[in-house]
């Protein structure tokens, strides 16, 4: 690895190497060394997470350049193919990337012409009295962007001044500069995120605003659909899932917005949608938590386990093949064709729906605020009264039914955030997040313990000796699994006093409930 | 911070090749070095390509921080800085004699940079005088070439006695055998019978006399970085590691 940090950074359009050697006046002169022009590759994952620390992952043959906006560039080997962080062999990258999800895999975002230069400002001993470093690369036929560090070497400040004055336009070393140069690079960027942004104001009709969050989850479900196809990590079945998971929930929660027989079609057709990659997603989930599960079971027992992780791995291939079968089949594609098509997202397409399509309900009208206000305070209600009822003897039941009841509570503030002060709404989800954690985990245990006792059954009869040790073995995993979700029950019923405590129920009835629908205007500002 | 010092007695031992190619091989390493020439003569410096200094004239060395610090200049390796000497260095044993305490007064300059380096290591001319007893008395080891000769051995048995009469800690001392040539019988015979005087004291590494620490004057640079497979270039590799590991078995040194 070699890294050189930068004492100055500049952004230029081309650099005329010869000129700039010209320009260098005695005892000094200028040494380049400038590779052959070659194919560059920028990567990053499919949320961006490297460009939104502000850097930049150029592939180039067995090579990655990690470029720190105005700060670094590290020159890094990497003969192993690879997708995720931890897969690089130099430490140091990785942990540069530390930051980077290890569930994300590393997709080429940009392929674009480029060369790297090293050069070395000498003194008449042949000293290094400072370094330069360009990348420059062929953003369009014909145009090209430069980007050239320099290096200051101790005791040689004159030099390097020189050097840097022979660099006109400092970069300005803000977002604009970096978003202004990744435009050029990556012309047709298009941002990801899972969580889309729906803008709309407080007297906003409910049902505009449900059949836009609709909209955007959709598209968000779609946007995830080539990388479910090949495949590259399971974080895009995940989003998917989840976009389409929020649009039947929008479906189920926003009570009266649309018209009641379309709401029950709709929510039969996405329910639809989500059964076919139901068990792909549970498969996924079993393999990444192949490590934790074989941490949980004695060593002797985990040569069983590692059986029934082969036979997960393997049937995660067969069901993959058939979800990227049924993903680019004409009936799905139609289907969601139509689907987008059913849920408008502009004025005009709205009105029209909203007489024919997708038929406003009886609420629908109703301004968001106090549509969205009055449904929250009714389900924290509803939560509050159930986590009351709950104590250490209570039945599994109880709690399961608390966690859907929760969940539900919880996605209608995220759908309704914007209309509430972001800070309130901030430390409230916050205060929310331990006992939503226990829940979440509690529920998990219940799903893999079904599922790992389903797994016994279909191999109970078997004779075969390695299926018997697999089944011996997953009994004593669904065992530990027991066993986290009675700590994880403890930890539930620990966190069930704050939860109901007067200081959450105000907290709660400040946002939701005393605020009059004429104070809207206040939680605008945050709109 | 800890301090190495590359000391003989006697001239033309492989001193200041040692210490440039030791204190590369350090940087290389991983650890921060500055290497200060402290010859008049300015050897290091010449291989380093770095002009004497002009500034840290007369006893600045010791007086002025802001000077010496100033002084200091960037190698062309990573993690390597170098101060440079100059004609004035020689009149160092005249500004130690003037001042109080002068066995300190190096160790109390050299703390001007501690918190930059990981090692210091200190070219030093070739006799014994008052630059040559500070450096006895701020030095953590202090590493003695010496040719496996008669004359050779006469100087290193000298040293031992002075720091025995004058109470300097024998325990600093490290002799290792250079310009090693195994072909010679005298050599041979010479490290025979040092390594039974000195025993566990000797490092065992040992620089051969080979041609391409001569060439590091052509190429003004480390031989590691011209002859990297050369037998002597794997010597100095081998030096480092082995005063790597007792310097940080003094135990205060950071590393990376």
């Amino acid at each position: 690895m070699t890294q050189s940090v930068f004492d100055a950074f500049y952004v230029s359009s081309s650099l005329d190497l010869e000129e700039l050697s010209k320009a260098v006046k005695a005892p000094y002169h200028l040494q380049l060394t400038a590779e052959e022009t070659q194919p560059y590759q920028i990567l990053d994952t499919f949320d961006q997470q490297i460009h939104g620390q502000r850097k930049i992952l150029f592939s180039q043959g067995n090579r990655l350049l990690l470029l720190d906006w105005a700060k670094s560039l590290s020159d890094h080997q990497q003969a192993k193919k690879w997708a995720f962080v931890e897969e690089l062999n130099a430490e140091s990258l990785r942990q540069e990337l530390g930051y980077v999800s290890s569930l994300r895999a590393l997709l080429p975002v940009q392929t674009l012409k480029g060369r790297l230069i090293n050069g070395s400002l000498l003194d008449d001993e042949q000293k290094t009295v400072a370094r330069i470093i360009c990348l420059c690369f062929e953003t369009a036929p014909g145009k090209l962007l430069t980007l050239t560090g320099l290096n200051k070497i101790r005791g040689y400040g004159k030099a390097f001044k020189l050097l840097a004055e022979l660099f006109s336009h400092p970069a300005e070393d803000d977002l604009t500069a970096f978003a202004g140069t990744w435009a050029l690079l990556v012309p047709d960027f298009l941002p990801y995120t899972n969580k889309p942004q729906v803008d709309y104001l407080s007297q906003s009709p409910a049902y505009e605003v449900a059949s836009r969050l609709i909209a955007a989850y959709l598209h968000t479900a779609r946007l995830n659909e080539e990388g479910v196809c090949a495949d590259f990590d399971s974080e895009f079945l995940h989003d998917y899932r989840i976009s389409l998971r929020k649009v039947r929930s929008i479906l189920s929660l926003f009570k009266g917005v649309f018209d009641e027989d379309v709401t029950c079609d709709l929510k039969t057709r996405f329910s639809d949608l989500m059964r076919q990659t139901n068990r792909l997603r549970d498969l996924d989930v079993y393999l990444l938590e192949q490590e934790s599960y074989l941490a949980l079971v004695p060593e002797i027992l985990r040569s069983g386990l590692l059986t029934m992780f082969e036979e997960f791995a393997e049937e995660r291939d067969r069901t993959q093949k058939k979800v990227k079968r049924q993903f680019l089949s004409k009936n799905y594609k139609q289907e969601m064709t139509a689907l987008q098509k059913l849920c408008p997202h502009t004025p005009a397409q709205m009105k029209k729906a909203a007489a024919e399509t997708l038929k406003v309900g009886s609420d629908g009208d109703l301004p968001v605020f106090d549509y969205a206000s009055a449904l929250i305070w009714k389900r924290y209600r509803k939560v509050r009264k159930l986590a009351r009822r709950i104590d250490a003897e209570t039945p599994d039941e109880q709690v399961h039914e608390l966690r859907i009841q929760f969940k539900k509570m919880r996605y209608l503030m995220e759908f309704f955030a914007p209309l509430y002060s972001a800070k309130e709404m901030k430390t409230l989800i916050k205060s929310l997040r331990r006992l939503q954690n226990s829940l979440g985990k509690f529920n998990d245990c219940s799903v893999q313990q079904e599922a790992l006792n389903a797994h016994i059954t279909a191999h109970a009869n078997s004779k075969q000796d390695n299926d018997l040790e697999m089944v011996k073995s997953v009994g004593a995993l669904v065992a530990a699994i027991h066993q986290s979700q009675l700590e994880e029950r403890i930890k539930i019923v620990a966190n069930l006093d704050s939860f109901t405590s007067d200081e959450t129920s105000t907290k709660f009835e400040h946002l939701f409930h005393l605020q009059p629908a004429n104070s809207a205007q206040l939680a605008e500002k945050n709109v | 911070m800890k301090i190495l010092a590359c000391y003989s007695n006697k001239g033309g031992v492989g001193k200041t090749a040692t210490a440039v190619n030791l204190a590369h091989a350090l940087a290389e390493s991983g650890l921060k070095v500055l290497l200060c020439d402290l010859d008049p003569q300015g050897a290091s410096s010449f291989y380093f390509r770095i002009k004497p200094s002009k500034k840290l004239i007369e006893d600045a060395f010791f007086h002025d921080e802001k000077r010496f610090v100033k002084a200091i200049r960037g190698s062309d390796y990573p993690n390597l800085d170098l101060l440079p000497s100059n004609m004035t260095f020689r009149d160092f044993d005249v500004f130690l004699s003037n001042m109080k305490k002068s066995d300190s007064r190096l160790k109390k300059a050299l703390r001007a940079v501690k918190s930059h380096y990981d090692v210091v290591v200190l070219d030093c001319p070739p006799n014994i005088s008052k630059l040559a007893e500070a450096v006895f008395a701020s030095a953590d080891i202090i590493a003695v070439p010496v040719i496996p000769s008669t004359l050779s051995e006469r100087t290193l048995e000298q040293l031992f006695e002075f720091f025995e009469d004058n109470d300097y800690p024998k325990g600093k001392l490290l002799p290792f055998f250079s310009m090693v040539q195994n072909n010679k019988k005298l050599h041979k015979e010479t490290m025979a019978r040092l390594t039974h005087l000195y025993g566990k004291r000797l490092l065992n590494t040992h620089i051969p006399f080979a041609a391409e620490i001569e060439k590091m004057g052509v190429h003004r640079a480390p031989v590691i970085t011209f002859a990297a497979y050369k037998p002597a270039a794997k010597a100095y590799w081998g030096l480092q590691k082995e005063l790597r590991k007792r310097l940080l078995r003094i135990g205060r040194t950071t590393v990376r």
